[in-house]
């Protein structure tokens, strides 16, 4: 056993003692270094040995069992308002659903006629764009003639 | 040769069993596993809030409510004592962080804390003719000068030296690396030789 195995072996768990292994006592026997980390390990375990045990609690699992089945009356009980809510929601729902789909249809014609506009405008436009080239070649092929 | 470990490796096969059939309704199979872990989770709690907390059983009961509430989210790869320790520090850190007027933990301490430790165990030298109520007082001071550690070095110290777990297993309870641990814990530990140095020679003595 190195030193370094040493100390992985001596901090693995607080159970443990030279008396228990062979190889740790070899090692703590040939290693001054090794042989005080050994020595302080056993002080702070006689500190943390001082501290005093806290004594059993109650048991606790008539509260745990009340407190799980309160919380899960709580739950249904939410999920039981949410089904209410839903069901006396649905009708109105159905009834928004018809006036807002019956207002679309209503306004859809409007706005085909808007855009009707909008294309004859467009229209318009481009074929007054559309002279201005045919003026321009008309004035070149003059030009080239001349 | 026999090594005590605080969570004997056959018990996981049990609690896997245990938590697969709570998941599928047996609240019988949950009473089993809060019987087998109130007690440690209620030491555990009662030393991070501190022995006279009045919330101690609360904070334990919520622990398991919880714990019963999140089993969905509980992955089998880890033990489920391992998990129900995390919640329980998680719960008593924000435990902790409700109350008003208690020194915080993270607060390094100063030049007047020995002081402060010695005053607030009120040591007093003619104790020491009453073995029995000695013994007491060193308890405390050691559990005092534990107390006052930074959390971060206080719950791996509690973990470790107090309640026994291994390297390893205290990072898979904190979700840190084993390195983070073992700097956590020579850092914790040579804070409190710092705060206990005065009484080093009485209580290795004891």
């Amino acid at each position: 056993m190195n030193c370094e195995a040493f100390k992985d072996w001596l901090a693995e768990s607080r159970a443990r003692t030279l008396e228990q292994s062979p190889a740790a006592s070899a090692h703590v026997e040939s290693c001054g270094s090794c042989r005080q980390t050994a020595d302080e390990e056993q002080v702070w375990r006689h500190l943390f040995g001082l501290i005093p045990e806290h004594s059993r609690g109650p048991s606790l699992w008539s509260g745990v069992t009340l407190a799980i089945q309160e919380r899960q009356h709580r739950k249904l009980s939410l999920s039981d308002a949410l089904l209410l809510f839903s069901r006396r929601l649905a009708p109105a729902f159905v009834v928004l659903l018809m006036i807002t789909g019956g207002w679309f249809l209503w306004s859809s014609p409007r706005i085909e006629a808007e855009g009707g506009s909008m294309i004859a405008m467009l229209e318009t436009s481009s074929s007054g764009f559309m002279e201005e080239p045919d003026a321009i070649l008309v004035a070149w092929a003059e030009a080239g003639r001349q | 040769m026999t090594v005590t470990l605080p969570y004997p490796a056959k018990l996981e096969d049990t609690e896997r069993d245990l938590v697969r059939q709570v998941r599928e309704g047996d609240s019988d199979a949950y009473r089993l596993l809060v019987e087998s872990h109130q007690t440690r989770i209620h030491r555990l709690v009662a030393r991070l809030l501190g022995v006279d907390h009045g919330a101690i059983d609360d904070v334990v009961q919520d622990v398991f409510v919880r714990a019963y509430f999140s089993l969905d989210k509980f992955r089998q790869d880890a033990q489920f004592g391992t998990w129900i320790t995390r919640i329980a520090i998680n719960r008593a850190r924000d435990e902790l962080k409700k109350q008003s007027g208690r020194v915080p933990f993270d607060e390094e301490f100063g030049e007047g804390a020995l002081g402060k430790l010695q005053a607030s165990i009120g040591i007093d030298t003619a104790d020491e003719e009453q073995p029995e109520e000695t013994h007491n007082l060193a308890g405390r001071l050691v559990t005092r000068a534990v107390a006052e550690l930074p959390e971060r070095f206080r719950i791996t110290i509690m973990l470790k030296d107090i309640e026994g777990y291994s390297y390893q297993e205290v990072s898979e309870i904190l979700k840190c690396s084993l390195g983070t641990v073992k700097s956590r814990h020579a850092r914790g530990r040579a804070k409190l030789k710092q705060l206990l140095s005065p009484y080093l020679d009485q209580l290795v003595r004891r």
